[in-house]
C-alpha cells in the first residue's frame, strides 16, 4: 500500500479506503456518481464544485466542502471506525439558497444510502443538518449555507491492513 | 510489531450483514420494523443417554425438534395485517357490521378472529415468509419460511410514540411440497440472493 503525497486528476483509483485521501476521494465520487429517483445529480447544482476542508479562493457559487471526524474504538482493536462526515453547502448571493437546500437533498440521498464494499467497508445511514442562519455585519449576509452531519462506520483498508 | 489480534477478514466487508432487515410476506412488505428482526430456529438437541456417560459424546446427536421463529415489532396496522395477525379471520365491510358490534359509525371494516377449536385451514396460513437482510457486497440473505402462522401478538401504545404490535411468526412445515416431503425436514432455509 502506497499512501498518496499529491493528488492530481486520475491520481487516485476508486472507490478505496487505503488511504484519507482516498476515503475523501470515494465520498466525493459517490456523491458525483449519485442519481436520484427523480434523476437529478448534483452536477445540476454545483458542478464538481465538492471541495475538501475548503474551496478554494475566490469559488464558483454555490459549492460543497468535506471534512471528516473520525474515531476508532477499542473494542475492535482499531480497525473498526465510526465518523462525522461534515458536508457544508454553501451559495452567494442569497437567492442561491434553495439551489443549496437541493443540492443537499441530494447528498442527503445519497449519504443515507451509501453502502461500499469494493475496498474495505463504508456505510452510512443517519444524519442531522441544518440551515445556517442568516449572517449580520460583518460578515456577509449575502452568504447563505447548509450544514449537515452523516454517520458512517467504516473497515477501512488503511487501518484493516494491519490485519490481512 | 505485532498486529492486535482481530476476527477481521478479508471477506469481513462482503459478508457482513447490515442494517435492520426487511420482513415480506410473499412479494409484499410486512410492515417497519422498530428495534429490528430476530431469527431463532429453535433447534433441540438430545445427546443418547446411556449408563456411565460423563459427558456429550460426538455421533449420538439427535436433532428433535426444529421450531423456528422470527420476530420483531411492528408500528402500523394495516388491514392486511390484521388478517395476517389474525390467522382465518374473517371481515365484514360497511356500517352495518360495526355498529351492530358497538354503535359506533364511521368505520366501515369489521374483524371476526376465527373460532377457537377448530383446525386452520389451509389458506389460513402465511405463504412465503422473508426476512432479508443486506449484506456488505450489496446481495442479500434471507430467512425464508414456505409457510409459516403468527401465533402470538401484542399491541402496546404510547403517549408521542409509534404503536408498537410485537409479532412471533412460525414456521410451519409445509408437508408434501417439494423439498417438504418428510417429516424430519426443516421447515426454513437460510438463502442468498443477488436481487430483491
Amino acid at each position: 500500500m502506497t499512501l498518496p503525497t499529491y493528488v492530481v486528476p486520475g491520481s487516485l483509483t476508486l472507490p478505496s479506503t487505503t488511504s484519507t485521501t482516498a476515503i475523501y476521494g470515494t465520498l466525493r465520487k459517490a456523491l458525483i456518481d449519485y442519481v436520484s429517483p427523480s434523476t437529478d445529480t448534483l452536477a445540476g447544482f454545483v458542478g464538481t464544485r465538492i471541495w475538501v476542508r475548503a474551496a478554494p479562493a475566490d469559488p464558483v457559487f454555490p459549492y460543497l466542502t468535506l471534512r471528516l471526524d473520525r474515531v476508532s474504538l477499542p473494542e475492535f482493536n482499531g480497525y473498526r471506525e465510526t465518523a462525522i462526515l461534515e458536508v457544508q453547502g454553501v451559495g452567494k448571493p442569497d437567492s442561491q439558497l434553495p439551489l443549496v437546500e437541493s443540492a443537499m437533498d441530494i447528498v442527503d440521498q445519497a449519504m443515507t444510502s451509501l453502502t461500499a464494499s469494493s475496498s474495505g467497508l463504508m456505510v452510512c445511514r443517519g444524519r442531522t443538518r441544518q440551515t445556517v442562519p442568516q449572517l449580520t455585519d460583518p460578515a456577509d449576509s449575502s452568504v447563505v449555507a447548509v450544514v449537515a452531519n452523516y454517520e458512517l462506520f467504516l473497515w477501512p483498508r488503511v487501518l484493516t491492513a494491519r490485519a490481512v | 510489531m505485532t498486529a492486535p489480534l482481530t476476527g477481521y477478514t478479508a471477506t469481513l466487508p462482503s459478508d457482513v450483514l447490515l442494517d435492520s432487515g426487511v420482513l415480506y410476506a410473499g412479494a409484499t412488505v410486512f410492515g417497519a420494523f422498530a428495534g429490528g428482526l430476530k431469527f431463532d430456529p429453535g433447534l433441540t438437541y438430545r445427546n443418547v443417554e446411556f449408563d456411565g456417560k460423563r459427558s456429550p459424546v460426538k455421533g449420538i446427536d439427535r436433532k428433535m425438534m426444529q421450531m423456528p421463529k422470527l420476530t420483531g415489532t411492528v408500528i402500523q396496522l394495516s388491514t392486511t395485517n390484521v388478517g395476517q395477525l389474525e390467522p382465518g379471520a374473517t371481515s365484514a365491510t360497511g356500517v352495518t357490521a360495526v355498529t351492530a358490534a358497538g354503535g359506533w359509525t364511521g368505520a366501515s371494516q369489521s374483524f371476526t378472529p376465527k373460532r377457537a377449536a377448530n383446525l386452520l385451514a389451509a389458506g389460513d396460513y402465511l405463504s412465503d415468509i422473508r426476512a432479508i437482510w443486506l449484506r456488505g457486497s450489496g446481495t442479500f440473505v434471507q430467512v425464508y419460511f414456505r409457510s409459516a402462522l403468527c401465533t402470538k401478538y401484542d399491541i402496546t401504545s404510547q403517549d408521542g410514540s409509534e404503536i408498537a404490535i410485537a409479532i412471533e411468526l412460525e414456521a410451519r412445515l409445509a408437508f408434501g411440497e417439494t423439498g417438504y416431503t418428510n417429516v424430519g425436514d426443516a421447515p426454513y432455509r437460510i438463502e442468498y440472493l443477488n436481487a430483491v
